[in-house]
This record gives C-alpha cells, sequence and structure tokens, in this order.
C-alpha cells in the first residue's frame, strides 16, 4: 500500500510539472528568471507561504490558460497538506515546470 | 571391496573443513610424489586401495620430517640420494597386506630411538598432543593408531569417534560443546562416514589444505575441488615468488591476486556457480595451539551475481585514490564491494580527494560503483523484506540489467551537464557549493544551487533531459538521490580537462 501510495504521488508531482511546463510556455526568459529566483529563496527558508503566494500571484494573471490552472491547482490542492518533504517535492517540479517551459525542444 | 564402493576419485562434500582436508591430501601427494590432481585422481580410480592405505601413510610420515628441507621433500628424490627402494604393491594385495608393508618401510626408515619422530615442527604443529604425535607413544602405539585412522581396527581412542578441538582447532572442544546433555561432540567420525570414506584421513591433512603467507594461513575454498586446487596452487606460487623477491606477501597483494586467478581459473573450467559460494579462510597459530584469528571472507550472492559481469567487473577491478599516501590511501573497489562496504562513500572520499587536488576522478570507475550502490539500495527498499526473497533464487540477473541501465544514464547525464557550461571557471565555481551540499546530505541546497545555475544560462537547449532526470532521481528519490547527484558533480569535474586523479585498472 505505501508503495502504491509513493507512486501516486511521484505521478501527481510529474503532472504538476508538467501542467506548469504548458502553463508557462509563454513567459520571458527575464521574468522566468526572476520568478525561479524568487521561488528557490522560499524554498530554502522553508517558507511555504511566500512560496505558494508567489505561485499563484503568477497563476492568477494566466487567464488565457484558465482551464490549465484550475487543473493544476486541483493537484495541488489534493496534496495538501504538505509535510516539509512533500513540499520540498511539489515545489522543486513547480520550478522544473517553469524553467522547461524555458528549456527548449526535448534533445534526447 | 575394491573399487566397489561410492567414491572412486576425490570430491568436495560441501562441508568446508573436510573439505579443506581434501585439499590438504591433495597437496600432500604433490609434496611428497609430485602428482598433480589429474595424476593423484587416476590412481586413485586405477586402485585407491594403495593410494590410501600406501602412499598415504608414507608420505605423511615423510613430509612430518623432511617438509622443511626443500629438495628432501620429495620422496623419490630423496630415495635416490640414500639409494633406497620404495615398497612394490601389487595390486591384488589386500588393505592390511599393503599397510604392514608400508609400516616395515616407515619403522626402517624414520624410526628413531623407537619411535616415530612427528610434528616437531611445520604446519603440523597444531597436533602435538594428539595420537601418535604425543611424544611418549612408542612405535607400537603409532602404528596401532594409523591402523584406526585407516579404519583397518575398530576405534578405541574417543578423541578419534567425537571429533572436536582435539582434530580440528575450528571446532569447539569438549567442554564447549554446552548445550549437549550426552556425548562429547556432536561430530562423530560414524557421521562424517556417511559423508566421505575415510574421514579422518582428511582430518589430519586439514593444516596442508592452508599456504602460509606471511604469519597467516590462507586457504580459499569454493565449493569444487578443482576450481579450489587451481587457485591454491597459484597461491603457493605466489608466496614462493615473495619470498624469492623478499617482498612482503600483504594481505591486499593477496586478495588482488587472488582475484585475478579466481576470474582466470572461473574462466578455464567454467564454473560460475562457485563464485557465488568462496570463502577465504585465513588463520593464525598462537603459541599453545591456539587459533588467533580465524576469517571467513563469504562473497555474498548478490555481490557474486554482479560481479559475474564482464563489464561491471572490469569497472570495478581498479584502485581509486582516497586521499594522500601511497598505499593506505588507495583501495580496491572490488574488495570493498564484496565486503558490502557502501561505495558511495568510496566515490564520494575519491571525489573529494579529486576536487582538493583540483583533479579528475575516475569516471567509469565511479559512475559503476555509484549505479551499482544506488540500484542495491533502492532494490533492497523495495524488496520484500525476506531474507530468501524471490530476487534470491533468481539470482539478481535483473538487478544487472538494471545496473548498467543506470550507468549509461548517468554517464550520459554526467556528459550533458558538462557541456553546458563554457569556461572552467564557471565550473569551479559551481563544483563547490553543490560538493558541499552533498556532503551535508542537503538536498534542497542541491538542487537550489543547480538550478539557479540553470536559469542563469544563456543556451538552454540540453536542458530538458536533465530536468527529468533531476526531477525522477533526486527529487523523487529519497533513497539514493546523493549517487546521482554525485554523478552530475563527477561530471563537471572530469569535463575540467585536469589530469586523472586516481583511477589505477589491474593488468
Amino acid at each position: 500500500m505505501e508503495e502504491k501510495s509513493t507512486k501516486n504521488k511521484k505521478w501527481k508531482y510529474q503532472k504538476i510539472m508538467q501542467e506548469m511546463e504548458e502553463i508557462f510556455q509563454d513567459i520571458s526568459a527575464n521574468y522566468s528568471q526572476k520568478l525561479v529566483y524568487n521561488l528557490l529563496n522560499a524554498i530554502k527558508s522553508n517558507n511555504q507561504r511566500e512560496f505558494f503566494w508567489e505561485v499563484l500571484r503568477v497563476l492568477n494573471t494566466k487567464s488565457k490558460k484558465a482551464e490549465k490552472v484550475a487543473d493544476l491547482c486541483k493537484d495541488i490542492g489534493s496534496l495538501y497538506p504538505l509535510s516539509f518533504s512533500e513540499f520540498e517535492k511539489v515545489a522543486f517540479s513547480i520550478i522544473l515546470g517553469i524553467i522547461s517551459a524555458q528549456g527548449g525542444e526535448q534533445n534526447e | 571391496m575394491k573399487n566397489t564402493e561410492l567414491y572412486t576419485f576425490l570430491q568436495f562434500t560441501g562441508n568446508w573443513f573436510i573439505d579443506a582436508g581434501i585439499l590438504g591430501f591433495v597437496n600432500l601427494m604433490e609434496e611428497v610424489y609430485g602428482w598433480d590432481l589429474e595424476e593423484l585422481q587416476e590412481r586413485i580410480k586405477e586402485n585407491e586401495d594403495i593410494v590410501y592405505y600406501g602412499y598415504f601413510p608414507i608420505a605423511y610420515v615423510h613430509y612430518n620430517n623432511y617438509s622443511y628441507l626443500e629438495n628432501e621433500k620429495r620422496l623419490f628424490y630423496w630415495l635416490k640420494t640414500k639409494d633406497l627402494k620404495f615398497p612394490e604393491f601389487k595390486n591384488a594385495l589386500e588393505r592390511e597386506e599393503i599397510f604392514s608393508k608400508v609400516w616395515k618401510f616407515i619403522e626402517k626408515h624414520y624410526k628413531n630411538k623407537d619411535k616415530i619422530k612427528l610434528s616437531f615442527s611445520g604446519k603440523f604443529v597444531i597436533f602435538t598432543n594428539f595420537l601418535f604425535f604425543q611424544p611418549k607413544w612408542k612405535v607400537d602405539q603409532q602404528r596401532e593408531a594409523f591402523r584406526e585412522i585407516l579404519e583397518l581396527k575398530n576405534f578405541s581412542e574417543e578423541t578419534l569417534i567425537y571429533v572436536d578441538k582435539t582434530i580440528n582447532k575450528f571446532l569447539p572442544s569438549k567442554g564447549e560443546f554446552q548445550n549437549l546433555l550426552y556425548g562429547k561432540s556432536f561430530i562423530t567420525v560414524f557421521d562424517l562416514k556417511k559423508v566421505i570414506k575415510l574421514p579422518l584421513v582428511f582430518l589430519l591433512t586439514f593444516p596442508l589444505g592452508f599456504e602460509k603467507l606471511g604469519k597467516e594461513n590462507f586457504c580459499f575454498y569454493a565449493p569444487e575441488l578443482k576450481f579450489s586446487y587451481k587457485v591454491n596452487k597459484k597461491l603457493k606460487i605466489l608466496e614462493e615468488l615473495s619470498n624469492k623477491e623478499k617482498k612482503s606477501s600483504s594481505k591486499r597483494r593477496i586478495l588482488t591476486f587472488l582475484w585475478r586467478e579466481v576470474i582466470d581459473a572461473l574462466v578455464e573450467t567454467k564454473s560460475l556457480w562457485t563464485l557465488e559460494n568462496m570463502y577465504i579462510i585465513e588463520y593464525q597459530m598462537g603459541q599453545n595451539q591456539n587459533l588467533l584469528k580465524a576469517e571467513y571472507i563469504g562473497i555474498p550472492k548478490l555481490q557474486a551475481s554482479v560481479l559475474i559481469d564482464d563489464k561491471i567487473r572490469d569497472a570495478l577491478n581498479c584502485h581509486i585514490q582516497l586521499g594522500k599516501g601511497a598505499r593506505e590511501a588507495q583501495i580496491w573497489l572490488i574488495e570493498k564491494f564484496i565486503k558490502g562496504e557502501g561505495l558511495y562513500e568510496k566515490i564520494l572520499k575519491h571525489t573529494n580527494y579529486a576536487l582538493k587536488q583540483n583533479k579528475n576522478p575516475g569516471f567509469k570507475a565511479s559512475l559503476y560503483a555509484l549505479a551499482i550502490d544506488a540500484k542495491i539500495k533502492e532494490n533492497a527498499e523495495n524488496s520484500s523484506k525476506a531474507l530468501f526473497s524471490n530476487d534470491f533464487f533468481r539470482g539478481y540477473k535483473f538487478l544487472v540489467d538494471e545496473i548498467k541501465e543506470t550507468y549509461l544514464l548517468l554517464a550520459s547525464r554526467a556528459n550533458l551537464i558538462s557541456q553546458l557550461f563554457e569556461n572552467e571557471e564557471e565550473k569551479s565555481k559551481l563544483v563547490y557549493p553543490l560538493f558541499s551540499a552533498l556532503k551535508k546530505k542537503n538536498r534542497i541546497s542541491f538542487v537550489n544551487t543547480l538550478l539557479k545555475k540553470f536559469t542563469e544560462l544563456s543556451k538552454k537547449e540540453n536542458l530538458s533531459p536533465l530536468i527529468k532526470f533531476i526531477f525522477e532521481n533526486i527529487i523523487s528519490n529519497d533513497v539514493s538521490w546523493e549517487n546521482y547527484a554525485l554523478a552530475l558533480i563527477i561530471g563537471i569535474l572530469t569535463s575540467r580537462g585536469g589530469e586523472n586523479g586516481g583511477e589505477i585498472h589491474e593488468e
């Protein structure tokens, strides 16, 4: 059971990362860099409140992709409340999604 | 009853201390008569009675008296120099007749002051107070004891019936079998007779199964006679060479050498199955016939299954530098792996050393070691906690495949990360905080540092596979994330173009 739940969570983190990537496709490189910096600093100080405040503030501006944003928020919400270790994983999934959006085409 | 019994040739029983005795028997016959295993087997097949009742007692007595003299060891040479004749054994002779001929020869040539002088030095020193070795025993008593050993008469000596420390120092003594209500030892000669013919002969030749290397006695044991014989014979050659060159035979040198021989013998005898049942038995003898140290280095099935693979074995078969100093700071990866020591810690130290010395860590060996360590940790986490899981019986074949896949993944991502940065300074600036985070096991700090660097990059074409790698193996992996993280650091370090930092492969 425990293993199943771990796999399930991993799948959720992956989904969050993909959704972030899709939502942030049209973000500028400069803004993305600034956002990632702020988010990384929030993780470093383990400040969940600041981290999600920043994420939700940006998501709120993505009215063109409202449906995707709603899905993402549902996925994040379903994981709540987050332990420290879970927060670490969700937060990095979000950031990796933003960086991936800037990463260009897959090179595999 | 000639040649009609179960065993008409020598073979191992699966019990290591009887098997060490069988090996000792083979060594004894080789030392005294110059026969190798094949010839001995032929002779046993031809007429085993002549070998056990004729050649063996003479060889045993002769070796006890002359083993210390290089040239006199070989019996036929000794006979020639003294112009003596070896007794003739005709095929039709009965056991008792063969033995009485042999004993006449022994009494004539080895008797001194009404006794056969035995065990005053050498390997048989452990038997000083046992049967015919006792200084007080006269030749008649010695003969009768020999007859008992060869089962030509019923056992009258208790020590021969209850097998304990008196016969083999690796066993407990009478008093130490504390949980026995009756009897002196739970191993009796009658039990052993069910396993092998003439068991006492092999208990006597036990010390000869070992090679003396320095102060210690070594025996390499795998449950196949031919295989063990080949490896131990080469071990002996090593010792002879070391003595001639006056080099010390350190344990590390022996193990390095031994392993090479094991692989050679494996290929030669095609007995891969023995690999997972090998032991190195090592002991040191004290003054009062005490064993000072006995070590059994078993090679666990998991490690053996992994080492069977050529590529993995070749990659691990090297020494890596963990610090300054020629010998002490070098480790042999295969040895550490066999002993079940964590390879991640070793590679972390190796990378630390390389970083301090501004050198490159060994790329292939390090990444293979990290892949092996990661897969073993993950396997332990995911598999059932049963002692003998299904994987145990399947022989961990899947693990070997997974290790190779992981190595390829680590190597490709290590290469990829090295291509992201354009100049040396940039790489050096990044490596120190990453390594410091890893040493503190601080995943947040590690990923933080790395991602900050990623956002600063002007070229972001190759980022996708790396991001996937970081997500799957570092962020979502609580069991072995350090292994994957270290591989990235090694990737950055080895691309700096510095000199090799100590991955010395075995030749």
